[in-house]
């Protein structure tokens, strides 16, 4: 009962980390999927191009997310700015895998009967190619914005503020009441967004099937 | 013929000894290049073989004993929870631990600070928990993955269950078991920089430290190693699951 | 209507080319079938018609024009393609699918929806149905129309359709094959049709052309290819039995016999005397415009009086005049019964075929 005494007084508090903690991670998720979906259909055309690429995302997720942080700080300072461009560098993976394979996936006879029939390569790739390779890229978005969630509780640590503002003080303070607050706060943001999210999923592959 | 074949062999064995080697000496020279050329008299200080290493070792050992410990236990849960009897629970244990996988990995470090405090031990917990999902994860879904007529042929051959268990499903649900075990353990690897946040040491300590007196070259040495750390743990077991 | 000018296709990093200096002319509304094993040029031939492949020398003409004076885009718009996966938009309905092409040329709202109900009824698919389905709610067959439709939706003159029917089952295949020939004589497109079926292709083709290697191993109609086959690939190609192929050359309005029919409410005496006079054993029963309606049987109207209709008996089976031998011989068979009648579209009777007819028609020339 203690500890709900504590969330209620500090309501405020803690809903002003929630709401930053939340549009941190949706500014960085906005731009990543931008750019994640735009270098996931560039590298279609071009194999190569396509294996460099989903290497480097993937050596890019093996640096601890901690460190990616602690590397932008020097050029960016502290603050959002460092935090929200290490998420979007570190999500990059799930999105411009998944665009690729979405559309690499796509079967081939589709895009043929599209070319046969005259439609232009923009008109090919924004009403056939992505709106197939859709349920894939959500399922992309979904894995990223949950990391995005995480990501963002460890950038408290570059003062981007957010929900680990709330684990890293009590850690520091060993206030157990603060860090079993700040814990829950973040896994339910965690687990909300990604039932939200497949729940899109679940409708755009319906809408396929 | 034959010799086609041994120089077909011989080239990946080549290379397999190789990307490792070549992993770690770019990890030795850069913690030689701070050491011996450090940026001023703070990094001199700080920074010495003897102190890299300790971390270094401190980070195998926290990723070893709680990735080793999540293997024993999730493996033997996930045979244990696709046995026909308890078909069931298998499904709501995929839902659970695919909730439990959502849950971001500071989230879970801190909740175990608050029942064990801080050092050594909960970082080893949150990380055994934190491994065991995808593991567990994945061997459920590589056992009820296995086609269902496989099974049928198997059973209608007369083996009995055990003899199907380690000629049929642990066969071929294999590599999904071992992607599994992967992606815990690289996951782990970068994770277990957190523990130094409560204390339990490892390479997360120098890029703390690095940061908090402002020199990017320790920064960095924490992230490198734990980067090249991650990539040559990956490498190594996608070689082991070939072997 | 297409003209083929020494057109060489070689992809590079290969050491024959795909298709070999050919040379060939498609007339307008002619079906030409492209016939020969895979990788033998036929579909790389085909492409390079909507530029989907661009060819390393030679000229493609269509009506005259040089194809390469058009852009791909827009010459594509202008030619109907079908291919065999039949590639519709999993994501749209059946009504998007057909207008891609219109919308395409943006025609406006009113004129694609008129269009799309009309190909729809063309295809005999119900547009109030259908329109709007997607096509995973479709068997393969229906899916297959709504490729045909969605390739006639701008009416373009030409038509390219590769290996269209060749993912379906036998019977289906065949009543799509009967259907799509029904529909060609109403809209007269110029059609290039790729197979490796020579089944298909003799019972399908004006013109067939055997490509081999990237060249032309002989061209003519089915009737010349199959009484005179080139060389011994084209022999190979044609199989055993040319007589049993030859059943899908001739269709039944062409052998078949006027018959004696009486009206449903002629008098038995006279329906009597007319089968006694002729030597039959049953005769047909026909209503108004000649509309067959069932038969009757000599030995049901021994010492009886009254109407023919009073003793009709339900006509089991009848067979299209424009369907070939080997329909009406399947379907004598499947009944087992040694003649069939035969009617036309709107179920007129027209005539009956005996299976001694059909021995004759296929052994003449052998």
């Amino acid at each position: 009962m203690d500890i709900f005494n504590f969330f209620i007084n500090r309501i405020e508090t803690i809903m002003k980390l929630t709401s930053q903690h939340f549009f941190m991670v949706l500014t960085a998720m906005i731009i990543s999927i931008v750019i994640g979906v735009i270098v996931g259909i560039l590298i279609t055309y071009n194999e190569k191009a396509a294996e460099v690429v989903l290497h480097i995302t993937k050596i890019l997720m093996t640096i601890p997310s901690l460190a990616l942080f602690a590397i932008l700080i020097p050029i960016f300072r502290i603050g959002a700015t460092p935090a929200i461009i290490g998420i979007v560098l570190y999500t990059q993976l799930p999105i411009v895998r998944n665009v690729y394979t979405g559309i690499k996936n796509i079967n081939p006879s589709i895009i043929e009967a599209a070319r046969g029939m005259g439609m232009s390569r923009f008109k090919i790739t924004f009403k056939i190619k992505l709106p197939l390779a859709l349920p894939v890229l959500i399922a992309g978005i979904r894995t990223a914005v949950v990391m995005g969630v995480g990501m963002g509780a460890i950038a408290s640590y570059v003062g981007a503020g957010g929900l680990g503002d709330y684990v890293f003080q009590g850690i520091q303070r060993t206030n157990d009441k603060m860090i079993i607050i700040g814990a829950l706060m973040i896994s339910l943001m965690a687990i909300l967004v990604d039932r939200l999210l497949s729940l899109v999923q679940k409708r755009a592959e319906k809408k396929l099937s | 013929m034959t010799d086609s074949g041994n120089v077909k062999k011989r080239k990946p064995v080549i290379k397999a000894v190789l990307i490792p080697l070549v992993l770690i000496f770019i990890g030795l020279s850069y913690t030689f290049y701070v050491i011996n050329y450090p940026q001023d008299k703070i990094v001199a200080d700080f920074v010495s073989y003897s102190k890299v290493f300790s971390l270094l070792k401190q980070h195998i050992v926290l990723v070893l004993v709680s990735a080793t410990a999540a293997v024993l236990v999730s493996v033997p849960l996930g045979i244990f929870l696709t046995r026909p009897k308890f078909k069931g629970l298998a499904n709501i244990f995929i839902s659970i631990v695919n909730m439990g996988q959502t849950i971001p990995s500071l989230a879970i470090l801190a909740l175990f600070v608050s029942v064990l405090g801080i050092g050594f031990k909960s970082a080893v917990f949150a990380l055994w928990i934190y491994s065991l999902l995808p593991i567990l994860n994945n061997t459920l879904v590589g056992i009820t993955g296995v086609d269902r007529y496989v099974m049928e042929a198997a059973t209608g051959m007369g083996m009995n269950p055990v003899r199907i268990l380690t000629k049929i499903e642990l066969p071929i649900a294999f590599p999904v078991i071992m992607a599994g075990i992967r992606t815990a353990a690289t996951v782990n690897i970068g994770t277990a920089t957190l523990a130094a946040f409560i204390g339990a040491g490892g390479l997360g300590d120098l890029i703390i430290a690095g940061n908090n007196i402002n020199r990017w070259q320790i920064v960095i040495l924490g992230a490198l190693l734990s980067a090249l750390l991650a990539i040559l743990a990956d490498y190594l077991m996608a070689l082991f699951e070939k072997a | 209507m297409i003209k083929f000018e020494n057109v060489t296709k070689k992809y590079p990093n290969t050491k024959n080319s795909a298709v070999n200096n050919l040379n060939l002319e498609i007339n307008e509304g002619e079906i030409c079938m492209l016939v020969g094993p895979s990788g033998c040029g036929k579909t790389t031939t085909m492409k390079m018609v909507n530029r989907l492949i661009e060819p390393t020398s030679g000229n493609i003409y269509i009506d005259g024009e040089n194809i390469m004076a058009h852009n791909p885009v827009d010459l594509r718009r202008n030619i109907g393609y079908v291919i065999q996966n039949i590639g519709l938009f999993p994501h749209m309905t059946i009504a998007e699918n057909i207008a891609t092409v219109p919308k395409e040329k943006k025609w406006d709202k009113e004129r694609i929806d008129k269009r799309v109900d009309e190909l729809l009824e063309l295809m005999e698919l119900n547009p109030e149905v259908y329109r709007n389905r997607r096509p995973s709610d479709l068997s393969g067959g229906q899916r297959q129309r709504v490729g045909v439709a969605r390739a006639l939706a701008a009416d373009p003159p030409v038509m390219l359709m590769d290996e269209p029917f060749g993912a379906l089952d036998p019977i289906t295949r065949s009543k799509l094959q009967n259907e799509f020939l029904r529909l060609q004589e109403k809209i007269r497109k110029t059609i290039i049709f790729v197979t490796h079926d020579i089944d298909e292709a003799i019972k399908m083709g004006d013109k067939i052309v055997v490509v081999k290697n990237g060249k032309i191993v002989q061209q003519g109609t089915p009737d010349d290819i199959l009484s005179n086959p080139a060389d011994e690939f084209v022999e190979n190609l044609i199989g055993g039995n040319r007589s049993i192929k030859r059943l899908n050359l001739v269709t039944c309005s062409e052998i078949m016999h006027d018959t004696f029919s009486v009206k449903m409410d002629t008098p038995l005496d006279a329906a009597r005397t007319i089968m006694l006079e002729n030597g039959l054993k049953t005769i047909a029963l026909t209503g108004q415009n000649n509309k067959l309606i069932g038969y009757a049987e000599l030995k049901d109207m021994e010492g009886k009086t009254g109407m023919s209709g009073d003793y009709k008996k339900e006509m089991e089976v009848t067979v299209d005049e424009r369907m070939s031998l080997n329909d009406a011989l399947s379907e004598m068979l499947r009944i087992g019964q040694r003649y069939i009648y035969v009617a036309d579209e709107r179920d007129n009777l027209r005539g009956w075929i005996g299976i001694n007819d059909i021995l004759n028609a296929v052994s003449i020339n052998d």
